[in-house]
């Protein structure tokens, strides 16, 4: 059996994902090098996508699309997911109340400390923006990535902003950056989600004494790592 | 408003496009979902997962490679299998149970404007009509994500003889799907 035989018999196993390592490459190698193998493998997808068109038809439940609206919004509101509950007794319910106050006596200490941080990061964020000495370097995006990125740094500033917008991930990976110092050595400054809409992050410099030569993001498990895991998304060069 | 405008809506967080394409599409996903996985509530999570991952990258669908309906079916096989993966479960093929098992529903909501609606019907039949030891490792693959060796070592069978089943049954279904 020659290659092109046993290449063409893996195609529609290729389609499947169900192909070992070393059969994945050897499609993989016949399909940048084949056009007609490219269209083949359109038509075992298009195929297998009716395939699965052809079950045996079953009526969703009825509330799956109402469950699912209740889950949209309780992440568009950051809200805990809505649950089933029964009634508690009475006196279960007085605990509750007065846990309840308690707690609410401690969310709003919380808030409030929350409002003047949140007020001392604004400030610091327009400073930088404002600053005239502020150096602004537009990310490049790398490795078919989209988005558009700005980097602003004022020298011997701790901190530093991002500002733009880049493409949401999955929940369980988030964007790092990172900033290079001379040495090569890659320090990370922030971990987030994509934004949908212009934003703008302020960061810390992970060490407002070092001369940082690049910066670069990349994607990586949500929480972040200690090293880079992938190729960059976003890069560029820091003038000197 | 056809699929291509509802994503551009939901690619902008537009929350009822989102319910909308839920709505639409519900119904087919958790027949898929529960013809892999045999198990109501496996298949309703599923659903819940495909749409949420729906939503989380419509970013990044491309209608260059191809339309909604596929992508979502796409996702929903690839989360069934990993159900299957993660508890054991082997796939049941049609030989193995009853069709008198399913709720059957008439109308069956496949989008308008996907050009191989019309040949879903042929390769029903066609898929009715192979052998059964054909359909078999075929819908074990398909439907189980299983690998070539993996369906010889489940079915006790050489793999040479596996390889042959599944390229006679794929190649019958492709002269199906390529004369309409």
């Amino acid at each position: 059996m020659n290659d092109h035989h046993s290449s063409s018999d893996l195609l529609p196993l290729y389609a499947l994902g169900v192909l070992s390592e070393p059969e994945r490459a050897q499609i993989e190698a016949w399909l940048a090098q084949s056009a007609e193998a490219r269209e083949a493998l359109k038509e075992y997808q298009a195929m297998f996508t009716a395939l699965a068109a052809t079950v045996p038809l079953r009526k969703a439940p009825a509330s799956l699309t109402s469950d699912f609206r209740d889950r949209l919004a309780a992440i568009a509101t950051n809200a805990p997911a809505p649950q089933k509950s029964g009634k508690l007794p009475v006196r279960r319910l007085r605990w509750v109340v007065a846990l309840a106050a308690l707690l609410l006596i401690g969310i709003t200490g919380i808030a409030a400390y929350a409002l003047v941080v949140a007020q001392n990061n604004a400030q610091t964020l327009q400073a930088i923006l404002l600053n005239n000495k502020a150096t602004r370097v537009a990310l490049v995006p790398q490795n078919g990535a989209s988005g558009t990125l700005t980097f602003i740094r004022v020298d011997s500033n701790s901190n530093c902003v991002l500002e733009g917008q880049l493409p949401l991930l999955p929940s369980e990976e988030q964007y790092q950056l990172w900033l290079v110092n001379q040495n090569g050595e890659r320090e990370s400054s922030l971990v987030f989600d994509g934004v949908q809409e212009f934003h703008q992050w302020l960061m810390a410099v992970p060490d407002v004494n070092d001369h940082y030569v690049a910066v670069s993001i990349t994607v990586e498990k949500r929480g972040g790592s200690t090293a880079p895991t992938s190729p960059p998304v976003f890069a560029n060069q820091l003038p000197e | 408003m056809d699929d291509l405008s509802l994503i551009g809506r939901i690619k902008r967080k537009d929350q009822e496009a989102m319910v909308t394409l839920h709505a639409r599409y519900a119904d087919l996903l958790y027949s898929i979902a529960y013809r892999m996985l045999n198990e109501t509530s496996s298949a309703e999570e599923v659903v819940q997962d495909v749409f949420m991952k729906a939503w989380q990258n419509a970013a990044q669908f491309d209608d260059q490679r191809g339309p909604v309906i596929a992508w979502l079916i796409g996702i929903t096989r690839n989360l069934a299998i990993d159900h299957l993966r993660q508890r054991g479960r082997q796939i049941e093929t049609t030989g193995d149970r009853s069709l008198e098992d399913s709720e059957e529903i008439t109308g069956f909501n496949l989008p308008d404007d996907w050009q191989d609606r019309e040949r879903v019907n042929s390769l029903r039949f066609a898929v009715n009509d192979l052998p059964a030891e054909q359909r078999q490792v075929i819908e074990l693959s398909y439907f189980g994500g299983m690998s070539q060796s993996e369906i010889a070592d489940y079915l006790a069978l050489p793999l040479g003889t596996v390889k042959t089943r599944m390229r006679l049954g794929l190649q019958k279904l492709r002269d199906a799907w390529l004369k309409e």
